[in-house]
């Protein structure tokens, strides 16, 4: 006979996950009450889940019947569901997630217009008085892109803190303009777009187009012009285009740090989900890609922009320059391929031993789904239990919904390559890094590396699979699948801890465009 | 080749309609594109076809249907627009064209359909069936392939004929069914246009039943036709271009016919959401909302269904009330009153 549990209670609370339930529920936490407890008489009926792996909505949803009887779905499926096969869960994917429930790209952009209206420029003569006591240098360079790069932090924002650098102590001076309001795509919407300005790094106020051209013009005279654009992400073209004319321009640097000059998604992620390949703009896709309308107008604007200026294109990577030249419309003036950095062999300990005990995979870096977080979440969920391997997060904010060891990573100054030591300490063995758009470079993979670890991506991640394979460090598997059966059959493992030791190495830093700019004009 | 290529649809269906018309033009610039319309225009709103992407509309009157008003009434909405395409296919071919298509008002092309007109130089008449291959599961089953069975294996969303020869025989019967047969009474066979056309291949000679599965995908048929998008920019189903899509239901009625058959073939979703974002941008606000001018009798109060199928079948209250529509002292409505049935 059956035996019947007089308590069943202690099989609920034993899969019920009170750190997960304090972390994702603050108000909880914050009460000091018991969060078994409170889930068993409020949480659920508040659609709060017991624990990582069991969604209340999903169950409801494939149960219907549980919620029409008004039961608590996690206690049902314990004591119940479970015996009865009852599905726990969609397989529709993350990205289905992404399509049902992510804002589109025209209510995102007009989110962004309302909270940052037109504002007001600042006096002109801020700019004339500012300039007047810049460097007296008979050298100039203009740097333009999407935001103050000395006011947030990323990779565009460091290579231009190096570029800036450069031209520093070469006794350059330089300008940088941005945009006053932020953008996600090309403005052409803005009735009063303004300009930030940076001389010499130091903030310089807010204009517009007009008042760069008058002042502008009136400073780049007898001065050695140059100018590189990083990113027109948030800039009105066809409005900074006679601001660098009256400065007498005719020649300039373009970067491809992402691919905001191909399409309204910079980094080409059809419809936010999958890599579109950057095919023609007339093509099915584009038609049906909500970035599909406003990428014809970035094409436009962008090939007015080259062909009113011989431009020099700049890749980080050869896999970022075949992809931005077979798919821009301009042929440019000249272009090169120019890394912003490479891995050199350690000075002192080159080397280090692999660990012992289970494999330490790791997810480096913004738990963002572009970057291929939910891949890595599914990973974690289907062998979180599994002795082979151990999971780690390392970066600056942890994902409590996933089971994997978080260490906060935090880019300072004081550490020259944060992400690489905290690998290396941590004696990380594998990095997963899944991006689902190009990387045009991908300063993770190189730290990844550079800390001992071996790198685990997919074809679509730009750069990343390249740099694997010129480098042998790490391996490209097709598909999620592949990677699934990586793990599942235990490939992984002796993807690593082949040899005795692992290698360790340092990155050596370009100075951008300023390696250009400064074999141009020699001092 | 001349190709005249139409629509159905009342005014709550003209977000839905301009969607069509707008990839249409965008495929086929050089096709004659009809709407047309058993409808009146709601109050404020005129229709500038120099400001829509179809060339001309054809009003219900403009078919001069026999018995005008009194045949409209005995159909409800859906069964009087699909009737109506009867009688415009069946005119067409005497108007010139060498090819009719009609597309529902809820389909959108992703790629042209120009090899229909391949397929039309060596066959007459082209239908899409509902389903191209046996369903595997039991929810399926009973979703897809005995739904079929009570509408019809042909899914009347599509279809495509030469103006002459073995095309124009069968636009002249069904023309004839639908005027007098055009009822959804599933209970006795009938599925509105779409049940008569089951007779289609053993009726007519040169019929394509086209089994390419890049036409009329739909909620019905994608548990077994998945959908890929390309690098290079092309949207396949089963390795096939994608020609049109019917978005039918669009709601959340459709949303879970949708998501319970799509599985991870997130691309749906994808093409779904296209159409979603078009229909928000071609919406118009001016018509009420399940708005039909024949839906009310001249007072405006609601045409009850079965006040429709009373009056279908009695030849009596027909030759009595020969405008049915109308209100007051020797109306239909008046008549319905006074017998207790309204």
């Amino acid at each position: 006979m059956a035996q019947i549990d007089s308590d069943p209670i202690d099989p609920i609370q034993a899969e019920f996950d009170a750190t997960f339930y304090l972390a994702i529920n603050q108000d909880v936490a914050e009460a000091g009450v018991d969060p078994f407890q409170h889930f068993m008489a409020l949480g659920w009926r508040e659609g709060r889940d017991p624990n990582r792996r069991f969604s209340l909505a999903a169950y409801l949803e494939l149960n219907p019947d549980i919620g029409a009887a008004g039961i608590n779905p996690f206690a049902h499926y314990v004591v119940t569901g479970r015996g009865e096969g009852r599905p726990l869960k969609h397989d529709r994917g993350f990205r289905y997630e992404i399509l049902t429930t992510g804002s589109s790209l025209e209510s995102r952009i007009r989110y962004l217009r309302d909270l940052f209206p037109d504002g007001e420029p600042t006096r002109t003569t801020v700019l004339t008085e500012t300039l007047q006591h810049a460097d007296v240098s008979t050298r100039l360079h203009v740097t333009i892109s999407h935001d103050d790069f000395t006011a947030n932090l990323g990779g565009v924002q460091l290579c231009l803190m190096r570029e800036a650098e450069a031209l520093r102590a070469a006794g350059t001076t330089h300008i940088h303009l941005y945009p006053a309001a932020p953008g996600l795509v090309v403005d052409f919407e803005r009735a009063r777009p303004l300009v930030g300005v940076l001389v010499d790094g130091q903030p310089a106020g807010v204009y517009p187009h007009a008042v760069l051209i008058e002042q502008l013009g009136l400073f780049a005279k007898a001065r050695d012009l140059t100018f590189a654009v990083h990113s027109f992400i948030g800039h009105n073209i066809s409005a900074m285009t006679p601001v660098l004319q009256s400065m007498g321009a005719t020649s300039g640097y373009f970067w491809v740090h992402d691919f905001s000059s191909l399409c309204a998604h910079y980094a080409l992620l059809r419809n936010d989900v999958a890599f579109c390949g950057a095919p023609p703009a007339d093509s099915p896709a584009c038609g049906i890609c909500q970035y599909g309308r406003r990428r014809r107008l970035h094409l436009a604007e962008h090939s007015r922009f080259f062909m009113a200026f011989a431009m020099t294109v700049l890749a980080p990577s050869q896999a970022a320059m075949d992809l931005w030249s077979r798919s821009f419309p301009v042929k440019p003036a000249a272009a090169f391929v120019h890394p912003h950095a490479r891995l050199q062999p350690r000075q002192g300990q080159k080397t280090a031993h692999w660990p012992s005990g289970p494999l330490r995979v790791a997810f480096l870096g913004m738990p963002a789904e572009h970057k291929g977080w939910p891949v890595y979440a599914h990973l974690v969920e289907r062998f979180a239990d599994d002795d082979r391997y151990e999971f780690h997060h390392l970066g600056k904010t942890p994902d409590p919904a996933v089971e994997a060891r978080f260490t906060a990573v935090d880019p300072g100054p004081d550490i020259r390559e944060p992400m690489a030591a905290a690998v290396e300490r941590l004696a990380i063995d594998v990095a997963v890094i899944w991006s689902l758009c190009p990387e045009t470079f991908c300063f993770t993979a190189y730290e990844a590396v550079a800390g001992g670890a071996a790198v685990l991506t997919n074809p679509d991640a730009g750069n990343v699979p390249h740099f694997v394979t010129e480098t042998g460090k790490g391996l490209v598997a097709d598909d999620e699948n592949v990677l699934m059966d990586l793990f599942d059959r235990g490939t992984v493992l002796s993807l690593v801890r082949s040899s005795p030791d692992k290698d360790l190495y340092s990155l050596s830093y370009s100075q951008m465009s300023a390696d250009f700019v400064l074999e141009k004009t020699p001092s | 080749m001349r190709v005249v290529c139409f629509t159905s649809f009342t005014f709550s269906y003209l977000d839905r309609a301009r969607v069509l018309f707008h990839t249409l033009r965008r495929h086929h610039p050089d096709w004659d594109l009809v709407a047309l319309i058993t409808d009146r225009p709601p109050p404020g709103l005129s229709l500038d076809v120099s400001a829509e992407d179809f060339d001309r509309v054809v009003w219900v009157e403009d078919l001069e249907i026999e018995g005008g008003l009194s045949w409209l009434f005995k159909h409800d909405v859906v069964e009087a627009c699909t009737a109506v395409k009867g009688p415009f296919l069946h005119q067409a071919c005497s108007s010139g064209a060498d090819v009719a298509i009609y597309l529902d008002p809820d389909t959108a092309l992703i790629n042209p359909l120009t090899p229909l007109l391949q397929e039309l130089e060596t066959h007459d008449i082209l239908l899409t069936p509902h389903l191209l291959e046996p369903e595997d599961k039991h929810a399926a089953i009973l979703d897809n392939e005995v739904s079929a069975l009570r509408t019809g294996i042909y899914n009347l969303g599509f279809v495509a004929i030469r103006t002459t020869g073995e095309g124009a025989r069968f636009a002249k019967w069904w023309n004839d069914r639908l005027l007098s047969f055009c009822y959804d009474d599933i209970p006795n066979g009938l599925f509105v246009d779409q049940r008569w056309c089951d007779h289609v291949p053993a009726f007519f000679e040169k019929v394509k039943v086209l089994r390419d599965p890049g036409y009329n995908v739909a909620s019905w048929n994608i548990s077994r036709r998945k959908v890929r998008i390309d690098q290079a920019g092309q949207i396949t189903v089963n390795g096939f271009p994608l020609r049109f899509w019917h978005f039918t239901k669009l709601g959340p009625v459709g949303d879970v016919m949708t998501r319970r058959y799509a599985g991870s073939n997130y691309e749906v979703h994808e093409i779904w959401n296209w159409y979603k974002r078009l229909i928000a941008r071609f919406s118009e606000p001016r018509v009420p909302d399940r708005y039909w001018a024949y839906a009310n009798y001249a007072d405006g109060r609601p045409i009850q269904k079965a006040h429709r199928e009373l009056y279908r079948v009695r030849g009596d209250l027909r030759d009595a009330f020969q405008n049915p529509f109308a209100s007051g002292n020797g109306s239909y409505q008046a008549w319905l009153i006074g017998e207790g049935l309204y």
